[in-house]
């Protein structure tokens, strides 16, 4: 057994060895031949009209190679696209982009997911980071919500309307109006919830939760508004007004469920969040190790820890949403691996397409051999072949890839449900972003000029005499 | 005609080995047939031993369930609720129809929900122990251990427990009042809970203790502990069945810890995986998946998880502390200082360094706990034998509680580990429909009594409005204010819930099977005409107008099922896509070797070979070329799963253990695996050499002998 695999690493080893040799051999020549076309421009003309002449090879192949980068520039589009649903629906429905939430705990073993005397805390963030855009806070709660005729079970947020300007915007109101939430017995409920309660606006619906106590509460409450869906996260979410979710969890005045923080440029999050735990330290608040999960798995952790009293948690929208995050990695992995597949298919096809142009024009190169040119210039001539067929393939599949894409987008494809799941999302995403066009481009076209160089590496080691002679 | 067979074989064959292009395709085709058996082998085996998990852990060979429901049937929930089903109407009469089929073995009814399990409060643990210490002095043990004792020790006890509690109490108080001022809104408390408080920290109560021990208990046990609570809520999912056929049905279940119900008895079998996982005192369930995963060739030094579990165990030591008394804790302290050489007396302190494991010495702690410590501790929040209290959320919104013994743990042979299979855990139909807010058979007998005794009658909907407003009936009864006589008011079988003896109740076969049954499992006779039967099924539903709907494992399995599909598809979707790529390249390849042998063409035409001739010379040279090579792939895959399934895949987490169905995946192709994806590349090849083909036959022998090149 040990033998075996001692054996496949040591194959393995020798393969990789190879490969990774063959590429610095390849990528030298590659600039060899820049520097060899930038001297004498007449090569690329060459090499272009040797594509010319063979229309039907460098069709077949460029078509390919096009097709592979529109699949690339879909795949990435639709990841992209389930990535900024995640964000959006995220960041509007259950985090900020940091989120300073935490756990009170009664007892040691208890604990409910609230910021005390959270007004403190808010100041102080306000005082300390101008980077911020908002502060919103939002009231956590998980209860079950029952109609006259049937019951879910769904988080209910605590929000208070008039601060929620992002949340406005967002949110699509099917029915109802989204600031009546300003009174106490209001919810607004997602268009999903909506009909499984089978409850339209105007009518009533109860809210049972356990309080940090341990007793059960219920409150009545009457629907203000239906939203419709905004991606799988809106099936979990319900928003009330916050004084109400303090009544239902019996809490004072001074608590909520966390501080959702948005800041003016997403990209400075990692900063601002070590920063924000610096600054809360020194003023003397405790807080939770860092533990990329939301913040609902963390009770189980919580609860066995010895400590009572508050302990503030600081997250990420990434780290809240952690818990569907896997999905996004399986499929990208199966992208990644299909596109890996296709990319070795057309490297085997740019590799035939560049030998066979060889061999039809042996006798041409042992002419042009003849008359002084260089072998460098040779195989800068058949490099740049594959260089331009990687770059007009990929770049006619990336038009091809954006009128997919926007076709796609405009058709508006309705998902079923369980592809809901995987997508993130009610209807089908495509985003292209520039990155991953030029990605593409730059990707597949690099990929087949260094695989062009290795057949192109035979022409230029033909002598010319044997060149010239040579038959068929 | 053999003889032209012949030489077309012979020329193909030369052609294979005198062109190099043909290698570029043949590896092509090699490649491609590889890839399609090894993945299709995987998946398939992944699907199957998924379906044996689910199928063998609670789905059966097929579900049904009421075919009004509101949503889908998601045996394993689905986002974290369950499906909002409809109850199957008239389950008995549904059972003895499916049961008539001839591939119907049996139907076990089913029906699932959430509940929340308090338990661990160490308030109630330390009343108990000093209830029974008092029961002891009072000459009637209830434990055997303190039957022995003689009075003073019985006294000494006492007090030391007495003190613990005392101090229990005072320091979750204390906590109680800070969370008053910060957290929770003053009105809500109610001043009879204050006034407890003050009582029970006052010198006098403790002092007045003695002179009526059972009632100052009563006291503390409910107006005071209630309020300290330190119990965890444990949100626990349960599934309602027949426990007996659910047991003789699923022959992958055993039970692991206890016994299991007896029959016809109302009782609870925990899952083992979640009673070890969720139960069990975290510094040992921590310390057991230390020792396991070392023993899997992990490392504490380099493994984050394994470092994280350390460092858990170093500062979680709450739950062992809180459970030792003034006797115990001397004794563990001795011992600690003893194994760790050291003179500290704090016992938390020293049970930090102890918890401090490295890889040398974590065998040796590892012993010592469970030889020394663990003997002082109660391991589990629940022990089997006990009764448990669970309270759900009805279907109404309100919360139902019923009182369950815990028999045991059970486990599916292969899923021990696996927290897909080992989180639902049993619970008997009779307890189901209590918690689900269901009409029950006692409950149902309770109502008789209440309506004969209160003189109801049943107004209609026509008459309603003269029995309830008009006639002339006689006032049934005047309100009036006063206490309630709880005694009076909870009589029959609400009382009864309350007590014991429902619990020693024996139910019958009709009994269980009649009420609300919320889906079932259908066994099969030949699970291999699984599909075949359900359409029967379906097709009796609406023949006999039963209502029901049945499906297969893939869907009642809920989202799972579904992601497994829609992974599925997106995997067609890239086969596919792989599949149009290679035919344009191996399209391309077959054109360049066709036009390369123009001339060889152009000479075999003009020596007389026909059209068809030449046709069939390229797309043998082709089929050749596919059967070598797609021979040869099919070879390398077959050596490969074999391999593959000697050594098994092992699951990358816990997770997949479900998907393995074990700890190990043993893949296993099948025929048909190697067939369709012979078939896929072959056709793919001929598809491709079509056209050249044509092409081929289609140049004339004077324009190919002039060509230059």
């Amino acid at each position: 057994m040990k033998i075996v695999l001692l054996l496949m690493g040591l194959v393995a080893a020798v393969l990789l060895l190879a490969l990774v040799i063959t590429f610095l051999v390849a990528t030298v020549r590659v600039f060899g031949s820049i520097y060899q076309v930038a001297r004498n421009p007449s090569i690329a003309l060459i090499a272009f009209r040797s594509l010319l002449q063979h229309r039907l090879r460098s069709g077949l192949l460029g078509g390919a190679i096009g097709l592979v980068t529109a699949g690339l520039l879909l795949v990435t589009g639709v990841s992209v696209g389930i990535n900024d649903t995640l964000l959006t629906s995220a960041t509007t429905l259950m985090s900020g982009h940091i989120n300073v939430g935490g756990f009170y705990k009664v007892t040691s073993g208890q604990s409910a997911p609230v910021v005390t005397n959270y007004k403190k805390v808010d100041a102080i963030i306000r005082r300390e980071f101008p980077e911020i855009d908002y502060i919103v806070h939002r009231g956590r709660g998980w209860a079950k919500l029952v109609s006259d005729t049937a019951s879910v079970q769904a988080g209910v947020g605590g929000i208070d309307i008039t601060q929620e300007a992002g949340m406005k915007r967002v949110i699509v109101i099917k029915e109802g109006n989204i600031d009546d939430l300003q009174k106490l017995d209001a919810i607004l409920l997602f268009e999903e919830q909506a009909e499984k309660l089978g409850v339209k606006v105007g009518d009533r619906i109860t809210i049972a939760a356990q309080t940090p106590r341990g007793t059960n509460n219920t409150i009545d409450v009457t629907v203000v508004a239906v939203a419709k869906s905004i991606g799988m996260l809106s099936s979990w979410n319900t928003y009330v007004n916050i004084e109400q979710l303090r009544h239902l969890y019996q809490l004072n005045e001074d608590t909520t469920g966390a501080l959702q923080v948005y800041l003016k440029d997403i990209k400075q999050v990692p900063a601002v969040r070590e920063r924000l735990r610096k600054v809360l330290s020194a003023e003397g608040y405790n807080l939770l190790d860092p533990d990329p999960r939301a913040f609902f798995q963390k009770f189980d952790a919580v609860n066995h820890e010895s400590w009572t009293g508050q302990k503030l948690d600081i997250t990420t929208w990434e780290e809240e949403t952690s818990f569907v995050k896997w999905i996004v990695q399986i499929l990208s992995f199966f992208a990644t691996a299909v596109i890996f597949i296709l990319v070795v298919i057309i490297a085997v096809g740019i590799m035939m397409v560049v030998w066979i142009s060889i061999r039809e024009r042996t006798r041409e190169i042992g002419t042009l051999r003849a008359v002084g040119m260089q072998r460098s210039s040779v195989l800068a001539m058949f490099v740049t072949e594959g260089f331009l067929l990687g770059l007009m393939g990929t770049l006619g599949g990336t038009l091809l890839g954006l009128g997919l894409t926007f076709g796609l987008n405009s058709a508006n494809i309705g998902l079923p449900k369980s592809w809901q799941f995987v997508f993130m999302s009610e209807r089908l995403i495509v985003t292209p972003t520039a990155t991953f066009v030029a990605f593409g481009i730059i990707f597949i076209t690099g990929i087949i000029t260094a695989i062009s160089v290795i057949p192109s590496f035979l022409a230029a080691r033909l002598k010319p005499i044997s060149a010239m002679s040579h038959v068929g | 005609m053999i003889d032209r067979l012949q030489m077309l074989i012979m020329i193909a064959l030369r052609n294979l080995r005198a062109s190099p292009i043909n290698l570029i395709i043949g590896a092509l085709i090699l490649g491609g047939t590889f890839t399609f058996v090894v993945l299709g082998s995987l998946l398939n085996s992944i699907n199957a031993s998924m379906a044996q998990s689910v199928i063998g852990s609670l789905a059966g060979d097929a579900q049904i369930y009421s075919a009004a429901s509101k949503d889908e049937l998601a045996l394993y929930g689905s986002m974290g609720t369950d499906p909002d089903l409809k109850n199957v109407d008239q389950f008995p009469k549904i059972k003895a129809e499916l049961e008539k089929l001839e591939n119907v073995k049996r139907v076990v009814p089913m029906g699932a929900s959430m509940a929340i399990v308090t338990s661990g409060n160490i308030v109630d643990l330390t009343l108990e122990k000093l209830r029974n210490l008092y029961k002891a002095r009072a000459g009637e043990p209830t434990d055997p251990a303190l039957a022995a004792l003689s009075k003073d020790e019985i006294n000494a006890r006492i007090t030391n427990e007495a003190a613990h509690v005392r101090q229990i109490i005072k320091v979750l108080q204390g906590d109680a009042e800070k969370a008053l001022k910060d957290l929770i809104d003053e009105k809500s408390i109610d001043p009879e809970v204050v006034n407890a408080l003050q009582r029970v920290s006052t010198d006098d109560f403790w002092a007045s203790f003695e002179q009526d021990p059972f009632s100052s208990l009563e006291f503390l046990e409910n107006k005071v502990s209630p309020q300290v609570s330190d119990a965890q809520m444990l949100p626990l999912r349960y599934v309602g069945t027949d426990l007996d056929a659910f047991q003789e049905s699923f022959d992958r279940m055993q039970i692991i810890k206890g016994t299991p119900v007896p029959k016809g008895h109302r009782g609870f079998l925990l899952a083992n995986f979640f009673y070890e996982d969720q139960m069990k005192l975290k510094n040992a369930r921590r310390f057991d998946k230390i020792k396991e995963y070392l023993g899997a060739g992990r490392t504490i030094a380099k493994d984050d998880e394994l470092t994280r579990f350390v460092k858990e165990n170093r500062s979680q030591t709450r739950d062992i502390v809180l459970q030792l008394d003034g006797a115990a804790t001397v004794k563990v302290t001795e011992k600690l200082q003893k194994l760790l050489g050291s003179q500290e007396s704090d016992v938390s302190v020293l049970l930090g360094t102890f918890f401090d494991t490295d890889d040398s010495n974590f065998n040796e702690r590892y012993d010592f706990f469970y030889k020394e410590i663990a003997p002082m501790l109660e391991l589990y929040r629940v022990r089997i034998g006990d009764t448990m209290t669970i309270r759900a959320f009805s279907k109404s919104g309100y919360v139902h509680a019923v009182n369950v013994k815990v028999y045991g743990t059970f486990g599916f042979t292969g899923l021990e580990n696996s927290p897909l299979a080992g989180t639902t855990n049993l619970i008997d139909m009779m307890s189901f429909r209590d918690l689900f807010g269901y009409l029950t058979a006692d409950r149902l007998a309770e109502l008789k009594q209440i309506q004969r005794d209160t003189g109801a009658k049943v107004v209609t909907r026509e008459n309603a409005e003269a029995d309830l407003f008009g006639g002339d009936a006689p006032v049934v009864t005047e309100a009036v204010a006063g206490a309630i006589d709880t005694d009076a008011q909870f009589s029959g079988e609400t009382k009864k819930l309350r007590k014991e003896d429902l619990l020693n109740r024996v139910y019958s076969k009709s009994e269980i099977d009649d009420g609300v049954v919320l889906n079932a499992a259908v066994m099969l006779k030949d699970p291999d005409r699984t599909n075949e039967t359900i359409d029967r099924i379906n097709a009796l539903s609406s023949e006999k107008n039963l209502g029901i709907k049945a499906i297969g494992w893939a869907a009642a399995s809920g989202f799972l099922g579904k992601m497994i599909g829609v992974f599925g598809v997106l995997l067609l979707i890239g086969v596919g896509f792989i599949v149009v790529i290679a035919i344009i390249i191996i399209f391309g390849a077959m054109v360049m070797a066709t036009i390369q042998r123009t001339q060889m063409i152009g000479t075999m035409r003009a020596i007389g070979a026909q059209r068809g001739f030449v046709q069939a010379m390229v797309l043998l040279e082709s089929v050749m070329l596919g059967l070598v090579f797609g021979g040869a792939g099919i070879l390398l895959s077959v050596l490969f799963m074999t391999w593959l399934s000697v050594f098994g895949i092992a699951a990358p987490n816990d997770v997949a253990y479900f998907f393995f169905s074990g700890p190990r995946l043993h893949p296993h192709y099948s025929v048909s695996n190697l067939v369709i994806a012979f078939a896929i590349v072959q056709t793919v090849t001929l598809i491709s050499t079509l056209l050249p083909a044509v092409m081929a036959s289609r140049i004339s022998p004077l324009r190919a002998m002039q060509a230059d090149e």
